[in-house]
Order: structure tokens, then sequence, then C-alpha cells
């Protein structure tokens, strides 16, 4: 995972990524939290709406009860204000009503219908009471009242039209008017007490009034108009008797039974109603205690994976910053010591551990740069102490053969043989020069990389064809082929030190030649990613391989007996090591002569060069 | 013709002459077409009977239904607003006390001498018991006083037509069964194992009779005669009924046959007064609903049709015709067919299959399956009706549903009851 993370995703990202997932992770928790806690809030919302609900179905029954007292009232006194009451009720309860169904979609809709339907026909029931007692209290107030009177007076006038003419009849009339009394009162009491024995007692003296009058109208001389009307005022007093009677029994029955029945229904569904949003709201409650130790064990779990997230998260984003690092500054520690042997770690991403990370590789390489110098430093060290060993080895013989010479002379001078002197003297110019040779030859090796050391592009082609065409009569003389077998690049050097490699090498081979046969050197050239190879063949006897290095040290020679110095490869060594390269012997079996393999670096500038000069030949 | 098939015929050209006889002025004016108002409630006022009747006597007749209470506050003090009432023989009292219906010829009823002693003297059988409060007999007749009485005379106060026994039902499903006249008694109203699942009809000519019954039942108090209770025993009956409601004993009253059905099937009450259409309801609905056969004796009820004061002329005629057509034997064996029985059910029975009668009058189990008015089966075959035979019923009556001379007191005792 922490391989993962350092191989794809940059040090930022791995920052910004852990505060990103961190604060994402904080949010769904918030976002959780919030949705959690609005349920629990929508739930703690709908109990108290279901509280409120309760308080008023609790009202609704009061009320209920209230508006059939009212009702009662209104039925047994008449008393309007009572009426109204219970208008205004029922007005009120219908807001009620309306306010539970209109804010709230509850299960108990059915049994609100039903309160409301049961208190609906109440109500109407009660607007017939109203209508009902109305009719009666005009019967019992005005038209009974007023047939009473009527008849009354007609009775009246009668026994005051008779004088005492006539006593008996008289007595008749009177007889009528106390049954018309015994009426009135019957019927007061019937409405008073509402005892039915009074009605059949008004109804009984009805009849016995109607019995005089057809008495009296059996009579000769009798009023017969005056009686008729006697008689159809006393039916129309009957009538409206009877009929207030039915109408007091009408709303009697209403409000007793009808609206009774109605009243407890819309209290019972009310009640009902009121248990069941009882028990919703418990339930709610519970629900809403289950919600919220279910939420907050929720949220515990929630934070609690969220920590453990952001920890290992966290682990990981540290691990793969402090793993790159700890490697790297354990890789600087030993660059630090001078290790060039130090591993940089792989970091390919271009971040800033990237960036540390190719710093220490540049670390490295300096570090390898300074081994290189230190261990050129050694071998110059190592060389120059041999340079100083060779060179007064090799100058201090011509000078003891100059010396042994120069006693030998003055021995035989001594002896007077001069003429035997004279000639031991060109032994000592010999020496000499052979040491003055030496010193020329050492003076040359100085001068590589001192002087005329200026680099420019040459055409080696161009270059080695001049050469050739320079050495030619040497060549010829010699019986020295100087083949060129392939291109050749351009190459970045000082002209003059280059023609000096290949003429010291010329010179080598014509040295080791055999006699037998003619020489030849072949120059070819190939190339790498970072180099040319110059390969120098000849077809002379070839160089033992335990010889291949020790060719190049100075004044050393393969074979005492041939001229020179034994400096020219150490020139060549010197030359190709100041233009970067360096000059090898290759592998060859016995008798296929010498390879001398000549590597230069490349560089941009030469290559290109070489296309161009390519493209020109 | 077998004896059916000759009763039948026989019973309608006996139909057709009624037409004749009965209704001669309407025959006369072919072009016209006299219209009665009939006000009474939904048992009998039912579309099928007015469209039958309407066809059969050639007259347009409008039915009025209502409730119980509206229509005898209509009939009691309108007499304008209708040409015949049909209600309960309890409401006599208070129409002809209201002076709103007027005598009946019985020389003008076709089949007067067809209704049997029911209704004519309050017993079925010699054996019958005399039920209790007003029995039809004793409001049939206006005496000479122009009061009603038992006395026969040639003039009646209303047709004695469609009769029923009533009683409570219980739920067989929560309810053992109990043996008919045996073990099923009024008292279960008040039993303990009941106790807020009981119900009573609001109506106190008729529940309360169903409570002073189940009172007695239970021993917890006497009448001196339980159809025309003194005030006393009304306090005492609602002493002992409204303590009870205020135990939490009874689940309420019930208003109407769709409220009783209502108040079974959904369980709120396993016992309760009934009437025969709530019964047969319930059985539809497959609830097991049993009328129960009080061994107290029934609580009876029958059906009059009275006379509008105001009701004359061709209109008087008409009536006269309608009130014949419904002891013609068409009607009769329609309203058998939902359990009530008519008062001359010899003249219905050619209009009913054999196993009709048998299973509806002579209380036999069901041959077939019978239909009922709505023409769907409501009995299934090898039911047996409940109480037995029309003639066994009738012999157990306990008492009628009456207005008591207590009956204006008995109101506001009654909304304390309903209220408790």
């Amino acid at each position: 995972m922490v391989s993962l993370l350092i191989k794809n995703i940059p040090l930022k990202k791995r920052i910004y990524s852990g505060y990103i997932v961190t604060g994402i992770l904080a949010f769904i928790i918030a976002f959780l939290s919030y949705g959690s806690l609005s349920t629990l809030a929508d739930k703690f919302h709908a109990v108290i709406t279901f509280s409120r609900h309760v308080e008023k179905i609790i009202t609704f029954s009061t009320h209920m009860s209230e508006m059939q007292r009212q009702a009662l009232i209104y039925t047994s006194s008449g008393h309007n204000a009572a009426g109204e009451r219970v208008g205004e009720i029922y007005t009120h309860m219908l807001q009620d009503i309306a306010s539970i169904q209109g804010k709230e979609k509850l299960d108990s809709y059915e049994y609100i219908q039903e309160a409301k339907k049961y208190l609906h026909t109440y109500y109407t029931t009660f607007q017939e009471v109203r209508k009902q007692r109305g009719i009666q209290q005009r019967l019992v107030r005005q038209e009974f009242r007023q047939y009473a009177t009527n008849a009354q007076l007609l009775i009246e006038e009668q026994i005051t039209s008779l004088q005492a003419s006539n006593s008996k009849k008289t007595l008749q009339y009177y007889k009528m008017l106390n049954f018309l009394l015994q009426i009135e009162k019957n019927a007061y009491r019937y409405f008073d007490s509402l005892d039915s024995t009074f009605i059949y007692l008004a109804t009984e003296n009805i009849q016995k009034t109607g019995k005089v009058i057809e008495t009296l109208l059996k009579e000769p001389k009798g009023d017969q108009a005056h009686l008729e009307e006697i008689a159809r005022v006393l039916a129309r007093y009957e009538s409206s008797f009877l009929e207030a009677v039915q109408r007091t029994r009408g709303y009697l029955y209403l409000v007793n039974v009808v609206m009774a029945a109605q009243a407890y229904e819309t209290i019972y569904q009310a009640e009902r109603l009121s248990t069941m949003i009882a028990k919703n709201s418990d339930q709610l409650q519970e629900q809403m205690l289950d919600r919220a130790s279910a939420i907050s064990h929720f949220l515990l779990l929630l934070s609690g994976i969220l920590l453990l997230f952001i920890s290992v998260f966290s682990f990981l984003i540290i691990k793969s910053i402090t793993e790159p690092l700890n490697r790297l500054s354990h890789t600087f520690r030993r660059l630090a010591s001078g290790s060039s042997e130090a591993e940089i770690p792989k970091y390919l991403l271009k971040d800033e551990l990237g960036e540390l990370t190719r710093a220490a590789g540049s670390f490295k390489e300096r570090n390898i740069a300074l081994e290189e110098s230190r261990k050129e430093l050694s071998r110059s060290n190592e060389e120059l102490e041999q340079f100083v060993y060779t060179v007064s080895h090799d100058l201090k013989s011509p000078i003891v053969t100059s010396m042994g010479f120069i006693s030998i002379i003055r021995k035989l001078a001594g002896q007077g043989k001069y003429e035997q002197a004279v000639d031991k003297l060109d032994k000592v110019v010999k020496a000499n020069e052979r040491m003055s040779q030496l010193i020329r030859d050492l003076l040359e090796l100085s001068r590589v990389g001192r002087m005329d050391m200026d680099k420019k592009k040459i055409d080696l082609n161009e270059l080695l064809a001049s050469f050739t065409e320079n050495q030619s009569m040497r060549l010829k003389t010699e019986h020295f082929s100087f083949e060129i077998t392939s291109k050749l690049p351009v190459l970045y050097a000082n002209e003059s030190r280059i023609l000096q490699v290949f003429e010291n090498i010329l010179s080598n081979c014509l040295k080791y030649a055999l006699n037998d046969k003619c020489g030849r050197l072949e120059i070819h050239a190939t190339e790498d990613e970072k180099w040319w190879y110059i390969f120098c063949r000849d077809n002379g006897p070839g160089i033992p391989t335990e010889y291949h290095e020790k060719i190049f040290g100075l004044f050393y020679r393969l074979d005492s007996h041939t001229e020179g110095t034994g400096v020219g490869l150490a020139v060549v060594k010197k030359i190709m090591k100041f233009h970067g390269g360096d000059i090898q012997v290759e592998p060859q079996l016995q008798g296929e002569g010498a390879v001398f393999r000549l590597t230069f670096p490349k560089c941009q500038s030469d290559t290109s060069h070489q296309a161009g000069q390519n493209s020109k030949t | 013709m077998n004896r059916r098939s000759f009763l039948k015929k026989s019973s309608k050209l006996g139909a057709a002459a009624l037409v004749t006889t009965a209704f001669p002025n309407i025959i006369k004016a072919r072009n016209h077409k006299p219209t009665i108002r009939i006000v009474g409630t939904h048992v009998t006022l039912q579309e099928k009977i007015r469209q039958q009747a309407e066809k059969d006597l050639g007259i347009n007749i409008e039915f009025y239904p209502g409730g119980s209470a509206e229509v005898l506050l209509k009939a009691s003090t309108d007499p304008d607003s209708f040409d015949l009432y049909e209600q309960w023989s309890n409401s006599i009292k208070v129409l002809w006390q209201a002076r709103t219906i007027q005598p009946i010829d019985t020389d003008r009823l076709v089949y007067w001498d067809e209704i049997n002693s029911l209704s004519k003297t309050g017993r079925i059988t010699e054996k019958a018991r005399l039920g209790l409060g007003d029995a039809p007999y004793k409001l049939l007749y206006v005496q000479a006083n122009n009061r009603l009485g038992s006395n026969a005379t040639s003039q009646i106060s209303f047709l004695p037509y469609v009769h029923n026994t009533d009683s409570f039902g219980y739920n067989a499903n929560v309810v053992k069964q109990g043996i008919p006249y045996t073990t099923e008694s009024w008292g279960w109203l008040l039993e303990k194992r009941f106790h807020g699942k009981v119900a009573i009809v609001n109506a106190p000519t008729i529940g309360l009779f169903d409570l002073a019954l189940a009172v007695q039942a239970q021993g917890e108090m006497q009448f001196q005669d339980m159809g025309n209770m003194t005030r006393e025993e009304v306090d005492q009956l609602f002493d002992i009924i409204i303590t009870k409601k205020r135990q939490g004993h009874f689940r309420g009253v019930w208003s109407s046959v769709p409220q009783s059905v209502d108040l079974m099937a959904s369980g709120e009450v396993v016992l309760q007064s009934m009437f025969s259409p709530g019964v047969s309801t319930l059985n539809g609905m497959n609830i097991p609903c049993i009328y129960a056969a009080p061994k107290e004796g029934y609580r009876a009820w029958h059906g009059v049709m009275c006379l509008s004061r105001a009701c004359s002329g061709e209109r008087l005629d008409a009536a006269y015709a309608f009130m014949n057509w419904w002891l013609s034997g068409w009607p009769g064996a329609f309203i058998a067919r939902q359990g009530y029985y008519i008062s001359n059910p010899q003249r219905s029975r050619p209009f009913m299959s054999e196993a009709e009668w048998d299973y509806w009058y002579d209380g036999k189990p069901a041959a077939e399956a019978l239909r009922g008015t709505d023409g769907k089966i409501s009995v299934q075959p090898g039911t047996v009706r409940t109480g037995g035979s029309y003639i066994q019923r009738f012999e157990n009556i306990a008492i009628w549903n009456t207005v008591m001379d207590t009956y204006e007191y008995t109101l506001p005792k009654w909304s304390e009851f309903v209220l408790a």
C-alpha cells in the first residue's frame, strides 16, 4: 500500500488527499448525523403534534359534553343563548377537527371522520330540535293560548248575553268555562312536568267540552252559530295542544335519544382517537429513544471507523513520506561520508522527494567523480613515482654508460692508447645522444596536456588522408600500407596531438612489423551510444597479453633491441586520457597482429558534425 | 293443477278482483292516476314493493322513508304531508292521541277476515303467551268513546300486516352457542363475561325493554308490569343500567342496522340487541351471528299501516287499495324473504316456494339455497332459522315494543344512560 502510494502519488497530492479524504469523511459523518437528527427532529415534531392533538381531543370530549349540557339547557329552558352556544361549540370543534386533519396524515383518519360524522348528525339534529321547540313554543305561547282565550271569550260573551234568563243554559256555559280552565291547567301541567297523564286529562276535558256543546246544540233555542264557532275554536285549540305535545315529544326524543347517542359516539370516537394518538405517541417516543440510541451508537461507531481510517490513512501517508526520507537521509549520510557506492533509492515521481533523490544521485555522481579523481591522483602518484624511478633509472643508464666509457677513455688515455680512447668517445656520444633523446621524449610527454592542446572539430577522415599522404614516402620505403577501411568520425580534439597518436602508432607498427611480409595498418571506426571506437590493426607479431598494459608504461619496450625510448605509447596514452578517452590493446590470437583500440567520447556537437561531414562526403 | 298452483292462480284472480272491487273510482277514471304519499321506514318502503304496487294497482305511489323518530314526528304533527303511514304498533298511541290518523273501516279491507289472531287477540294459539306492553290487539279497535281498545268494532286504528320477533344477537365465534328457549337468556346482556362488548338499540320504546328483560333475568329487579313501568320502576331500572354503563359494561347504543352490523363486524361488540336484517347481513359476511331465542321470550313488534286524517276522496280509495294489496299475497311473500311475517300468511304461501315456506314459516331446515329480497342467496341449504316456526316464535312473546305512560319520563333517563 505504502509502496503503491510512493510509486503513484506525488507528495503534495498525498498530503492534500489525506486532508480531503478526512474532510469528506467528516462531512459524511456530519451529513449522516444531520439526517439522523433530522429524522429524530421529525419524530419529535410528530410527538409534539400528537400531544397537541391529544390535548385538542381531550378538550373535544369536554366540548361535546358542554355542548350536550347547553343543548339540554336550551331544551328545558328555551334559552337562545344556550342554543347559540351549541352552535359556537360546534364551529369550534369543526375547526379543531380541521386542524387535526389538515396538519398531519394520521392513521386515525377513519376515527376522525367517524367523530365528524356523528358531530354533524348531532348538530343537524339539534337544528331540528330548535325548529321543533320553536314550533312548540309558538303553539304553546301563541296559538294554544290564543285559542284558549278566544274560546273563553266566546263562552263568557254568551254567558253575558244570557244574563239570568236561562240559568240552566248559563250553567252549561260555566261548565264549559270550567272545562276550558281544566284543559289549560292540565296542558300547562303536562308541559311543565312532561307527565303524559295530563295529556289524557286535557283531552278528556276537551271531549267533555265537546259534549256540552253537542248538548247545547240540541236545544231548540240554541245559539247554533255561536256554539259552532266555539266548537271550531275548541277543535283548533285541541289540535294546537296535541301538535304541541307531539312537537315536545319530538324534540325530547331528538335531544335525549338521537343527540345523546351522537354525542356519546362522538365522545367515544374522540376518546378512542385520543387513546390511539397517545398510543402512537408512546410508540413514537419509544422509536425516538431507540433511534436516538441507534444514532449515538452509529455515530460512535462511525467516529471510531473514521478515527481508525484516519489513523491508517495518516500512517500510510506518513510512511509514504518518512520511508523515502529515511532512505534518503541514510543515503545522504553515506554520501556525506564520501561513499560513492551508497544506494540511491528508486523514486520516479517528480515531487520534492524526487528532487531530493535526484540531488542524492548528483551527490553520488560527485562522490564517484571524487573517487575517480582520488584514484587518478593515486595512480598519478604511482605513475609519478614510477616515472621518477624510470626516469632516474633510464637516465642513469646512459650516464653510467658514459661514465664507464669515460673511465675507459681516461684509462686508455692514461695508457696512451688514444686511438682506442677516441673510438670509445663515440660510445659516450651515443650514450649522451640517447640520454638527450630520452630527455626530449620526456619533455614531449610532459607537454601533453599543457601545451598545444587547443581543441577543435577535426574530421578524422581528412586528417588521416593528409597523414597518409605525408607518410607516403616512409610507408613506401618500409613497404607498409596504411588503409582506412571505414568512415571515420569528426572529433573534438587537438589536431596535432591526434596526429601524434597516429604517428606513434604507425611508428610502433613499423618498428615491430615482420620483415618477411609487407606491413599493414588498417584503421576503422565503430560507435555506440557514448563512444567512438577507432581500431588500428596491424599484421605484425602481436602483443602478448601480459604486456597489454605494460607497453603503455614509460620507457617500456617489448624488444630492447629495437630503437626508441619507450615513451611513444606512453605519450599516446596521455593524449587519449587528455581527450577523455583511452587506448587499449585488443586481445588477439598469437600471430594475428596487434589491435589498438582508441576510445573517444561522443558529444552532441561531434555527432551532429559527423552527420554533417558525412552528408558532405 | 296441484294445490299450490291452484292457490297461486286463485290468489292472482283475487288480487285482480281486489283492484276492481276495492278501487272502483280509479277504474272508472281510466285516464287519471291518483297519487298517494306513504311515509314510513326502510323496512317496508322498498323500491321493489313500490314498483310492484304501482304495476298491480295502476296508481302512482310515492315513498318517503325516514328514521323512526323523524317519520313519527311528521305523522303526528302534519297529517297533510302523507296519506298512509307505515311504522310500528308502538307509534299508534302517539298518532291516535295526536288525532292525525283516521279510523280504517274493516268493511273495506278485502282480507280482514284472513288476518290471524295474533293481531286481533294477542295470541297466535290458545296456549301462546300474551306479551306485555302495547300488544297490537290492545290498540287495534276504535272504541265507542273514540279511544283504542281490544273490543272488536268495525273500525280499526291500523292495518296489521308485517311483524316479527326481536331478541339479541351474539357472535358464535366468541360466545359459546346456547340452546334456544333453554339457555339463551336476555340476562346475557348483563353478564360480566361480555364486559365492554355489549350494545343496545338506541330507542327507549325498544331498547329499554331489552334492558328490563335482562335486569329481570339476572334477578336484579322485578316489575309490576314491565309493559307499563311506574316512575319508581323506571328510576330503579336506570339506576342499575347506568351504574353498569359507568362501569364500562356497555360499548354503547346503536341507532341504525348498519351501525349494529359494524359494531359486531369490527369486534367491538360480541352481543347486542339486534334486528333480523342485521343478523342476515352479518351471516352474509360469514360472521356467525346467532339470533337468540331467549327463554324469557321475545320482544315483538308489529308493523302498522295508518290512514292520515287528511286522506280523502280518490286518495282514500287508493290508500285502501294499497292496504288491500299488501295483504293480497305477493308483498307477504316478498317480505318473508327478509325474515318478516305477514298477518295473513296463507295468502302469501302460493307466492313462495315450498322450501321458502318451510324455512321461513315452518322453521324447517332449508331444502335448497334461498334468495333474499335482493336476489342474492341469503340462506344456505340445511340452515335452520333460530327460534323455530312462526307459531313457536309468537307463542313466546315476552313483551311488545311499547310507548309507556312514563315515555316522556324515560327520555332524559335514557339520555343519562346513553351518555353515562
